[in-house]
């Protein structure tokens, strides 16, 4: 209770404090200088062209690696945030090396997997390259949302792609920065479990409800007082295992700078994140940690005349080490190892443990050895531009390769330990020597594409023509054993012939005309090709003679975009289903001792010579406008019309004797907008921007060839994607419900899992048979992917100080507390309680025990209770949040001041990640909106320095 | 110009350097059988061969390879046995809660893969012959093993021929007419097929059990024990004859068609005139270890290889390991025939030894101890999972399996034994003829029935029952103790339209009082049985399939 209104006065200060900057910026308005938006030396770059951003019409949003690098974290993914409109952004764990936030373009679009693609310096690259990319080497990451951006991606457009630009080397004398920053990381929270007097006083009840309620403790009076005297087994395993904070650190040198013959940026980083684990780094012990050096180094040449030549390399090896105990584990083993179950350690000094509770969370670190990975990864890419002017004016050809590579090699030391309780062997594990484990997996992903390109510009007059057509062939090497019948170390090939033809008249009218012919290994010879054709128009209202040069209406510009693009993602553990594979199944066992398994044959599956990638139509509508030169917004709207989603085609009957075939038959419909507003001024010698985003999506399954559903309830089609599916709970059985011998009283459905007792949850018998069975099924909730994400961020600069606020938030948005089924279902499995547990139900008047007014969690039971943790209503809870993602307070030191050291530039900064979360969810329940269970989230305080010279 | 040239001449080699970097869009590397590899070989005829057998199901719990959910064994949805867990599937029989959505035993699909795996075998191998010589030397020593292989395909065809038809069998059984696929259907061809009737089914299987059954292999013990399991002539003898049987009974007889008696009669008579099967001198080790394939009574068996998994689904709650599973009723108990006066203090003492081979009972010494099925013994019905009826399952178990140490034992499912057939007989020759004119077969309905009866593994008297009714009240019973828990009673029940009586009664348990050393006895209620005459009479036809169906496929009355 306090913290929530703690919060809500927080809140009201933050709006109220918004809202008076807002006015006074109006009231001030007059003296505020113009805006670099239509600066003509801004454009906007995705594939095959960089176009200026007043003719643009391609619904593209873009952020600088400079904000990015605002977001102290390792991973790049976790500084997106809020950044992006229509990008989603949800948040992973926190535990180092496997801290990858997940990212949606546009909501979703489809119910199969839908991967959207991410290019690095225009070349396609893939999660595991980018995401430990650091923000020092980013010169802007891009979205691309819509038709006139992606149909030329042509296969691997349809859910939208990243566009990675790394920085490069600009004319001028060499540029020296050097940046470091430190910090401490801390979990956003801990949901404790309770300690051992409230496990056992519930514990009590619980076997007390299984033992027919009547009232038996497991544990006494004296039990009970020596775990509140403190004399009795009451662990901390969190405190146990975990230090308060860990240190995390970055810091890079680059160099910049060049003459017209030459370019470059170079830039060395490191990067160190410790985990939480209070153990030592030693030769047999380590915490959970990442350490990566990387290393940039971009250059341009000219050459000849005609020649503009590019040669990129960015390579990092990552080294990552944990204790020799799975992350997952350890966190599932402190959610649910009851305080009582055992000391942490034993008088004599072995290590406790038993046969149900088997891993002592602390031995788990301690003793167990540790394991390492080593990931080398390296993107090197080369081209090179003819200019062609001596045949005609703007015409170039260009070529490039792009070779980029990821291999992992680990090794670790292993030990298992005994375990003893009361002088007693509690299982069969011995002591042991260390053991090495050596290289247990190498995995590696190798990616070769090149390209030829020829392009034309020319300025005619007020006509401004750009055209550019491109050959790309891609081959994807991987040896992860993810392609079913297809074997191991498959590869992927794709050829793609794209081109763009971008035309604008007077800076007022723009077409763009793009497209691809793609195509994809996936699917049979002669089927393999898609034409992705897209048409973009634009009208820059705000250049037309009736408003040009009007202050107050500096920009509006309207623009529409209406294309095709593709989906050639995984279907299923299966590859090449066009290709008819046999397969050993189903065998038979013959023989009169130990029988011989003599395999039966048969389809491994039902080919479809017709396979082909998922379509998407895109339109999209956008308007751009500047009012009074410091307040712009810009909105975009859009319908994604799926087609094509390969799902199987249940309109076969089972006397076909086979599954049947997957065809491209799936539709859905997804749309939705974005919003971003900006607003700049300043108060005297106080300069202030404000900006607010917002995306919203919304999808609807139009077919997917579902098989009939016993209730209207189950009917996928015509619902949003991922809805989940429970019963209504209507709260508790109370004991008037129940007759002298504990059965339901006649008239109540009778619910299919079991028995029944007081406290119980009682399930809607949605349709009145007096049965409460998978026929009374429904949607309970939304899906877990956000409808609406918003950020709202507040820039102020006083002389040399500035402070950024980057609030984000999202909506829409419902799970299951019984996703994190370690900290929501009590005892079940011999597991632990924690405080969701307070609400049970309960009565047992004779001990003074009456929770059935307010209760709000079922009767406890030491089992798992087959029908209370049905997925239901009950459990469906609101995950929305709304966190302060970033704050940071900066100090320029002044030019005078710097001089006499010859330094061109200094800056210190304070800045705190993720200080601030509200979420019902995490204060009624202590669960992270976002990451629900495993490893917490983390947030962060940091000091840090940028200089320039 | 000196500057153009070597332009062109770099321009050249990159040219060069991209043509090295070509890439094919032709990636495709098949580590699986495609149609071009099983073609240049003969040895993947016995894949296909053995594929059809792939979607038999034995009947001990869920395979996984099906629709099936069923997790123990079959008998708890009829009133042999309850299912100690409230939430298996299973209790939907029991509640009379089956629907088109939701059957625990959904077979339906399963069975169509099967007959599909014979179609395909069955098309696909019509030129083995030739396809038997493909690369290989058919001439010299190796000849023989040619030779040798020509006739196992050639077994194979057949078995996959009567396979069909044990799948059909198997459909007719739960869903009346089901449509007949007789050859492999595309997924570009009609799957919206109608249903053939009943009788068009029966014909079918019957002619593809006459057609098939000369060219089986008559005994695999005696040619090579490796390939025992796979169908016989015996076996599809035993198959046509259960299949006349059912046809012929009043769910599928409603006119009593005497006739339709007398062919399964000369079905099962067929068999017995092979004199190939025989009697095992007890009861309960049959069902166990390497007997369930040895013996003279099996005709067909499915092994499972060794498990342990049927004991630790049914071994008593007080025993380490067991959870109780599938516990026998006393409505089945209390039929097994005294051997002598009843004593009220041990009412298990006197009894057709069956009993104590099939039912774990107070007292009973097993699982290396006595059964304590009393307040305050080892196995106290007040334990959490305990007996709901007071019994525990014998049958089909090994006694002292070291469940903790995960000891296994062989086990296998029978299909068709010996008893059944004589029963069969028994049943069709009484309808048929009366319980003593045996129609110049030299063997009569009482005669058959005795035989069970008094064979050394049981040792009763023969019955004494007179007219056609009470015999066949005694065949009836026969059946229930002599094949209980191998998967009969419930289909029993069905075919002779004893199902809304039987099991719309309560299914009865014993309670077991202790007081000292002395027990005392009192059946009580464990719980209603619903069964919903005549809609349960068939299964419903998955509604799935109806609602794929565009008006063709029909479903099964009241359903």
């Amino acid at each position: 209770m306090n913290t929530k209104n703690t919060y809500q006065r927080w809140l009201a200060s933050l709006l109220a404090g918004c809202l008076t900057l807002v006015m006074e910026a109006v009231s001030a308005q007059g003296t505020v200088a113009t805006v670099a938006a239509m600066d003509s030396t801004v454009v906007v770059a995705t594939h095959l062209q960089t176009i200026p951003v007043q003719t643009n019409v391609a619904a593209v949003s873009t952020v600088s690696g400079a904000t990015l690098y605002k977001t102290p974290v390792a991973n790049l993914s976790n500084t997106l945030y809020g950044l992006l409109p229509g990008l989603t952004v949800l948040q992973g764990t926190g535990e180092p090396g496997y801290d990858a936030a997940s990212l949606a373009i546009r909501g979703l679009a489809s119910y199969n997997e839908s991967d959207y693609a991410i290019f690095v310096d225009g070349f396609q690259s893939n999660f595991s390259y980018f995401q430990y990319l650091s923000a020092s080497e980013i010169e802007s990451i891009s979205v691309l949302k819509d038709a006139a951006a992606l149909a030329t991606l042509g296969m691997k457009g349809a859910n939208g792609a990243l566009w990675v630009t790394t920085k490069r080397g600009r004319i001028g004398k060499p540029a020296v920065t050097l940046q470091a920053r430190t910090g401490f990381q801390r979990p956003i929270h801990i949901n404790r479990p309770l300690d051992a007097y409230g496990y056992a006083s519930l514990y009590n009840e619980a076997y007390s409800n299984d033992n027919g309620r009547v009232w038996q403790p497991v544990y006494s009076q004296a039990d009970l007082d020596a775990y509140r005297s403190g004399a009795g087994t009451d662990v901390s395993w969190h405190d146990e295992v975990l230090k308060e904070q860990t240190p995390f650190t970055t810091m890079d040198a680059s160099f910049r700078g060049g003459n017209d013959i030459m370019r470059y940026f170079v830039l060395a980083g490191y990067m160190k994140s410790n985990g939480l684990y209070d153990v030592k780094n030693d030769d047999t012990h380590s915490n959970a940690g990442l350490e990566q050096y990387n290393i940039r180094a971009n250059v341009d040449f000219n050459a000849f005349g005609i020649f503009e030549g590019k040669i990129d390399m960015g390579g990092r090896t990552e080294g990552r080490r944990f204790p020799n105990y799975t992350g997952a584990a350890l966190w599932n083993n402190l959610a649910t190892y009851p305080a009582n179950v055992y000391p942490v350690q034993n008088p004599n000094g072995t290590w406790t443990g038993t046969a149900i509770h088997p891993d002592n969370p602390v031995a788990s670190i301690q003793t167990t050895g540790y394991h390492s990975t080593h990931d080398r990864t390296l993107q090197a890419n080369f081209s090179l531009k003819e200019k062609l002017d001596f045949i005609t004016p703007g015409l170039y050809l260009s070529q490039a390769v792009s070779f980029s590579t990821w291999t992992r090699g680990s090794y670790g030391v292993t030990r298992n330990y005994a375990r003893f309780l009361n002088n007693q062997r509690q299982t069969a594990d011995e002591d042991t020597n260390f053991g090495i484990s050596d290289d247990f997996g190498t995995n590696q992903w190798n990616h070769r594409q090149w390209y030829a390109e020829a392009g034309y510009a020319k300025e005619i007059g007020a006509h401004r023509i750009q055209a550019v057509t491109n050959y790309l062939e891609s081959t994807y090497c991987i040896d992860a054993n993810n392609n079913g019948l297809a074997g191991i170390n498959t590869t992927y090939a794709n050829r793609h012939l794209s081109a763009k033809f971008h035309y604008s008249y007077a800076g007022r009218y723009v077409a763009e005309l793009s497209g691809a012919y793609s195509g994809s290994d996936n699917y049979a010879p002669g089927n393999r090709f898609g034409l992705y054709p897209a048409i973009g128009l634009g009208w820059v209202i705000s250049n037309e003679g009736f408003l040009r040069g009007n202050d107050r209406l500096s920009l509006l510009k309207i623009r529409a975009s209406a294309g095709l693009s593709g989906y050639d993602g995984p279907i299923g553990d299966q590859r090449y289903r066009y290709q008819r594979y046999y397969a050993y199944f189903n065998g038979y066992p013959t023989g009169n001792g130990d029988p011989t398994y003599n395999g039966g044959m048969g389809l491994a599956y039902t080919p479809n010579s017709q396979i082909f990638a998922e379509q998407s139509l895109k339109y999209n509508m956008g308007v751009d406008a500047e009012l009074f030169r410091i307040l712009q917004f810009s909105v975009d709207v859009f319908v994604d019309k799926r087609s094509g989603i390969v799902s199987p085609d249940n309109s076969l009957l089972a006397v076909l004797g086979v599954a049947p075939p997957l065809r491209n038959i799936g539709k859905v419909t997804n749309k939705g907008f974005e919003a971003t507003l900006a607003y700049q001024g300043a108060i005297g010698q106080l300069n202030y921007q404000l900006q607010a985003m917002a995306g919203y999506a919304t999808n609807k399954i139009d077919y997917m060839a579902e098989i009939q559903q016993p209730t209207p309830g189950l009917v996928r089609t015509g619902r949003a994607i991922w809805v989940p599916y429970g019963y209504q709970a209507m709260g508790f059985y109370d004991v008037t419900d129940f007759d002298a011998n504990g059965s339901l009283v006649a008239g109540l459905p009778v619910p299919a899992f079991g028995d029944v007792q007081p406290g119980d949850v009682r399930y809607a018998d949605r349709n009145d048979d007096g049965v409460v069975n998978d026929l009374d099924l429904a949607p309970i909730g939304r899906s877990f992917m956000p409808t609406l994400n918003y950020t709202a961020t507040v820039l102020l600069g006083f002389k040399g100080v500035d402070l950024r606020v980057l609030a984000q938030g999202f909506g829409g948005r419902d799970i299951s507390l019984l996703e994190s089924a370690s900290q929501t279902v009590a005892f079940a499995n011999f597991g632990n309680a924690h405080a969701i547990a307070n609400d049970r139900w309960a009565y047992f008047p004779d001990q003074g025990i009456d929770t059935r007014a307010v209760a709000t969690y079922p009767r406890l039971s030491t089992v798992y209770n087959n029908n209370n943790y049905q997925a239901s209503s009950l459990w469906i809870r609101s995950a929305n949040a709304f966190r302060i993602r970033n704050i940071e307070l900066g100090y320029e030191i002044p030019a005078s001041a710097l001089r006499s050291v010859k330094l061109d530039k200094a800056r210190v900064y304070v800045n705190g990640v993720n200080l601030f979360t509200f979420s019902s969810l995490l204060e009624t329940y202590g669960l992270d909106p976002e990451t629900l269970a495993g490893y917490p989230a983390l947030k962060s305080f940091n000091l840090g320095f940028t200089v320039n010279f | 110009m000196k500057s153009y040239q070597k332009n062109s001449w770099c321009i050249a080699c990159l040219g060069a350097l991209m043509s090295l970097a070509c890439t094919k869009l032709d990636t495709r590397i098949d580590t699986q059988p495609t149609d071009e590899t099983i073609n240049t070989g003969y040895t993947q005829l016995w894949g296909f061969g053995y594929a059809p057998y792939g979607f038999l199901q034995h009947g001990f719990f869920g395979t996984g390879a099906n629709n099936s959910t069923l997790t123990n064994l079959f008998a708890a949805a009829a009133d042999e046995a309850e299912e100690t867990d409230p939430t298996a599937r299973i209790q939907l029989f029991n509640q009379g809660a089956i629907t088109p959505f939701s059957n625990p035993d959904d077979v339906y699909a399963n069975h169509y893969a099967g007959i599909r795996a014979a179609n395909y075998f069955l098309e696909n191998s019509e030129d083995y012959v030739d396809v038997l010589a493909r690369n290989r030397d058919i001439i010299s020593d190796n000849g023989r093993q040619y030779q040798l292989d020509i006739q196992d395909i050639g077994w194979l065809r057949a078995e996959a021929r009567v396979l069909r038809a044990y799948y059909y069998v198997e459909l007719i059984k739960r869903y009346g007419g089901v449509p007949l696929v007789r050859q492999v259907l595309q997924p570009t061809d009609d799957t919206d097929l109608p249903r053939a009737s009943y009788d068009e089914v029966m014909d079918y299987i019957v002619s593809e059990i006459d057609g098939a059954k000369d060219h089986l292999q008559t005994s695999w013990k005696d040619f090579d024990a490796g390939r025992d399991g796979r169908f016989t002539k015996g076996a599809a003898m035993a198959l046509k004859s259960r299949a006349l049987l059912y046809a012929a009974s009043p769910l599928n007889n409603p006119n009593n068609d005497l006739a339709r008696w007398q062919r399964a009669a000369e079905a099962a008579l067929e068999l017995i005139r092979l004199d190939q099967y025989g009697f095992q001198d007890n009861y309960g080790p049959l069902f166990l270890d390497i007997s369930t394939v040895w013996s003279p009574e099996i005709i067909l068996s499915i092994r499972l290889g060794a498990t342990n998994e049927l004991e630790r689904k049914n071994y008593p709650i007080g025993t380490p390991g067991g959870a109780t599973g599938v516990t026998p009723s006393h409505n089945l108990v209390e039929v097994y025939e005294y051997t002598g006066p009843a004593d009220p203090a041990n009412p298990y003492a006197n009894r057709d030894p069956r009993l104590a081979a099939t039912v774990a009972h107070n007292g009973s010494n097993w699982t290396g101890r006595t059964l304590e099925p009393w307040s305050g013994g080892q196995d106290d019905p007040a334990k959490p999972n305990a007996s709901r009826t007071g019994y525990y399952l014998k049958k089909f178990l090994n006694d002292n399996l070291n469940l903790v140490q995960g000891e296994q034992k062989l086990r296998s499912w029978v299909v068709f034994r010996y008893p059944e057939i004589l029963l069969n007989y028994a049943e069709a020759m009484n309808e048929a003829y009366g319980p003593d004119d045996d129609n110049g077969f030299g063997i009569s309905a009482r005669q058959a029935l005795d035989r069970v009866r008094t064979r050394a593994a049981v040792g009763l008297a023969p019955v004494v029952a007179g007219s056609q009714a009470e015999l066949r009240e005694r065949i009836k019973h026969e059946r229930r103790v002599e094949l209980a828990f191998e998967g009969h009673r419930y289909w029993d029940l069905l075919r002779w339209k004893d199902a809304e009586t039987a099991l719309n009664q309560p299914l009865k348990g014993i309670r077991v009082a202790r007081s000292g050393e002395a027990f005392q006895y009192t059946v009580i209620e464990v719980e209603w049985r619903n069964f919903q005459a005549p809609k349960m009479y068939l299964y419903p036809i998955p509604q799935t399939e109806i609602g794929k169906s565009t008006g063709v496929l029909s479903q099964n009355p009241l359903w």
